[in-house]
């Protein structure tokens, strides 16, 4: 799925991509993860001369959870990666990823939006200089870095300032 | 080192962790199509822009970005690591 085809003279003006502030619960999850597979990791070796049955069971546990626990952490992160914000001249498109399940393209043209708003709420956001961008019908794009900046970005290739 | 399959009920051992291990390559793989494909079609729609800024932004855009290729060694590093954990089953404990 890729978004329209862009229109004569269309031109790139930003590629935001977003917030690192997205990555923090995915991280923490996986090392929490990671910890337990190799607490029974070394469980399965302490009980592999005593109890041959739960070491194999253990085993193969801290196995399973340790695969899980990475591709589904790696397919995460490389899905939020693809995630940004493009602004042309003529629009705004917010592109969202998750493998295996969506891929979401939101567009947004200039002719059809006569207002967008920069929203810090927060001490985090404030804090760590991120937020939300707000266009018109309540079309939201979160984690934005910077969001004032980027909304002068598009107000500028609106040609409002 | 041991013979792994000097006790019971090993070989169904080993077939299960043989069958994990591919299925978690055949998972790498997988998920490495996918994004690769995305990617692709992504740099694809920015490259069809006109200039301004457009060289410069794509080029923050790799097909094969460095966490890919950490993500598929580590896929192989983890694969090799837990075979050899129980193949040769070290007296660490």
């Amino acid at each position: 799925m890729a978004p329209s085809v862009p229109s004569v003279g269309e031109s790139l003006v930003a590629l935001i991509h977003d917030h690192w502030i997205k990555y923090v619960v995915p991280v923490t999850v996986y090392v929490l993860l990671g910890a337990a597979s190799v607490v029974l990791f070394l469980f399965a070796g302490w009980t592999a001369y005593h109890y041959i049955g739960l070491t194999d069971v253990a085993f193969l546990v801290a196995l399973f959870l340790l695969l899980m626990a990475h591709h589904w952490f790696f397919a995460m992160l490389l899905s939020e990666s693809n995630e940004c914000i493009v602004v042309t001249d003529k629009r705004v498109i917010h592109m969202q990823t998750r493998l295996f399940f969506y891929e979401d393209i939101n567009e947004i043209a200039f002719d059809k939006m006569k207002t967008v708003e920069a929203r810090k709420k927060g001490l985090l956001q404030n804090v760590l200089r991120y937020g939300s961008l707000v266009f018109e019908k309540g079309f939201e794009v979160r984690r934005v870095p910077h969001p004032n900046r980027v909304a002068k970005h598009i107000e500028q290739a609106m040609g409002r300032l | 080192m041991e013979s792994v399959l000097s006790q019971p009920g090993m070989e169904w051992m080993l077939i299960m962790i043989a069958v994990i291990d591919v299925l978690s390559i055949a998972a790498t793989a997988l998920i490495s199509i996918m994004f690769y494909n995305a990617r692709r079609r992504q740099i694809t729609f920015l490259r069809s822009l006109g200039h301004g800024n457009a060289d410069a932004s794509v080029h923050e855009l790799w097909t094969f970005p460095p966490l890919l290729w950490i993500y598929i060694l580590l896929s192989a590093g983890v694969t090799v690591a837990t075979t050899a954990l129980f193949v040769f089953q070290p007296h660490l404990l």
